[in-house]
């Protein structure tokens, strides 16, 4: 899932945020009021809470700028983010695995033959397969068990390694861009 | 030897944990509100479907909404809201009978991106809007619906809603997107037009390459291009229809434009770029154009560059605001008070024949 937000004209999802912050809000004040009770820190976070969730949730337009705002520094530190994980996988990660061993075919020149995969064959019930993967090997559980089934079957256990890191990433990406509809669609009127 | 490389690979991950384990940790309040914002947000939006769950084929029209719609729709890149339609597929409730306006448009007039109840049909408490319009319909959809729905407009004011958008380029093209549309044609005869609705099939259009360039085509329609030139022209000629039809069912036509954000304040300079003759590119074109054939050809126009502004749409959905609906609830209501001041005056509307019809091409496209 990723950390950037979508759908920032929407009511409920601004209003989800709102309330989203006010909860923090109220966490953070339960957190600060050392001086106090438990009983009373309890109370004066809900008190905190309330009052500032009443605000958003009568006029969900007032979290237009904190939502755009939020989302902004979601996408800043998804970029710093990015690149400081990939780098770490890439000088100190990949090598280490590299040693543990792959049965992936990385170089053509070292057998003298072509890296070109055949396309598997359509199954029978017709279901085919699209951009080359075979539709009876995917579940629908998502990526990870996917990949990790993959890294099974193919015995290259060293995918696993990579697979924290991975999720990682995968938190940090960007959702599809649902703000401009995509190039050649005619927006209907 | 196999094993001792895999210790080697799980200690190195293990380091590479530890080094981004801070990421993780500064990045752990922007999961928490992404998780809760999202988990929140599902449950307090109500199911909703899209614009395909909202209109079903028409062989006549080429689409209609569905009738008796009581549910929740999303708006391309805007908002969930509230959609009400009667017994036929046309918004609101009321029926014909009741409406003291008979509103003719597309998803503007449809009320698209708003809350039903929020719309401007109903914010006139003086006055019941009835509207027959669905999103994406052209101006020969709408002469077609005028012909159907005649017989009910004795006596009303009809209000035409001519979307500077799309409408004047949609009125010439058989298709928008893969759904098939009526449009207008040179007769074959070479005198005039023709509408064509034969090629009106469930079947997705499959011929051309789509509106790829819409913004083009746009601009051309602020300046007297050839597109323009066959697009107002194509507009004479339904507006002449319209007229005929409203005059013989005994029903006063008001021709009111409703302009393209695309056009408004400082988004005109940028549509500008786009135009064939950006020298003759004026925002004001399409309303003094279209101001003339009503003129001509004896219709009441509203300009409505002079009521609506750019701050009236949603970006980037463009379609009105909440404050949008109000202007145009206000504008109709102006309308229909000097319609109801004039009628007065010259008393009342003649009951004139039923329209002969609207030429309708039988011949495939």
């Amino acid at each position: 899932m990723s950390i950037i937000l979508q759908n920032p004209n929407r009511r409920a999802w601004r209003r989800s945020f709102w309330l989203t912050m006010a909860f923090g809000l109220g966490v953070v004040a339960g957190l600060l009021l050392w001086g106090l009770t438990p009983p009373q820190r309890a109370a004066a976070a809900v008190l905190t809470m309330v009052i500032a969730a009443v605000p958003g949730l009568l006029r969900p337009w007032l979290a237009s700028l904190p939502f755009r705002a939020w989302n902004k520094l979601a996408r800043v530190f998804s970029g710093v983010a990015t690149a400081w994980v990939t780098a770490v996988c890439f000088y100190i990660v990949i090598p280490a695995i590299g040693r543990a061993g792959s049965s992936l075919r990385l170089g053509a020149e070292d057998r003298g033959g072509s890296l070109w995969t055949p396309w598997p064959p359509a199954p029978a019930y017709g279901g085919g397969s699209a951009e080359g993967i075979d539709r009876a090997n995917t579940s629908t559980y998502g990526w990870v068990r996917d990949f990790t089934a993959w890294a099974r079957r193919s015995r290259n256990p060293w995918a696993w390694y990579l697979m924290p890191f991975l999720m990682v990433l995968a938190a940090f990406e960007p959702p599809p861009n649902v703000e401009a509809p995509p190039p050649g669609i005619y927006t209907l009127y | 030897m196999k094993l001792l490389r895999a210790v080697y690979a799980s200690a190195a991950t293990i380091l590479a944990l530890v080094l981004v384990a801070p990421v993780l940790v500064l990045g752990l309040p922007f999961w928490v509100v992404a998780f809760l914002t999202r988990t929140l947000a599902r449950r307090l939006e109500p199911p909703f479907g899209t614009w395909r769950d909202l209109v079903r084929f028409d062989r006549t029209i080429g689409w209609r909404p569905r009738p008796n719609v009581d549910g929740y729709f999303l708006s391309e890149q805007g908002d969930v809201f509230h959609v009400v339609t009667d017994g036929e597929g046309w918004p609101g409730r009321h029926g014909f009978v009741e409406g003291d306006v008979i509103v003719f448009g597309d998803s503007i007039a449809f009320g698209w991106g708003i809350d039903a109840a929020r719309s401007y049909k109903e914010l006139s408490p003086r006055l019941r809007i009835k509207t027959v319009s669905a999103p994406g319909y052209n101006l020969v959809q709408e002469l077609l619906l005028m012909h159907e729905i005649a017989p009910r407009l004795t006596g009303k004011l009809v209000v035409w809603f001519i979307y500077h958008g799309n409408d004047l380029y949609d009125n010439l093209s058989p298709f928008m997107g893969s759904y098939r549309t009526p449009f207008v044609r040179n007769a074959k005869d070479g005198l005039g037009w023709e509408i064509v609705t034969s090629h009106l099939r469930p079947r997705a259009w499959r011929i051309g390459p789509g509106r790829h360039d819409w913004r083009r085509g746009l601009a051309s329609l602020y300046g007297p291009t050839f597109l323009a030139q066959r697009a107002y022209s194509a507009c004479d000629f339904l507006l002449g229809e319209a007229k005929k039809i409203c005059d013989g069912a005994g029903a006063h036509l008001v021709v009111c434009t409703i302009p393209s954000p695309s056009a408004l304040g400082e988004r005109a300079s940028r549509l500008k770029r786009y135009s064939e003759q950006p020298e003759s590119f004026d925002p004001g074109f399409p309303d003094q154009q279209i101001g003339e054939l009503c003129r001509a050809r004896g219709i009441s126009f509203i300009a409505g560059t002079r009521h609506i502004t750019l701050s009236d749409y949603n970006r980037p959905d463009d379609h009105w605001t909440e404050r949008g609906h109000r202007r145009m609830a206000e504008v109709l209501q102006r309308i229909y008070d000097e319609h109801a001041r004039g009628a007065r005056g010259a008393g009342p509307m003649a009951d004139q024949s039923l329209p002969a019809g609207i030429g309708t091409a039988g011949s495939g496209v």
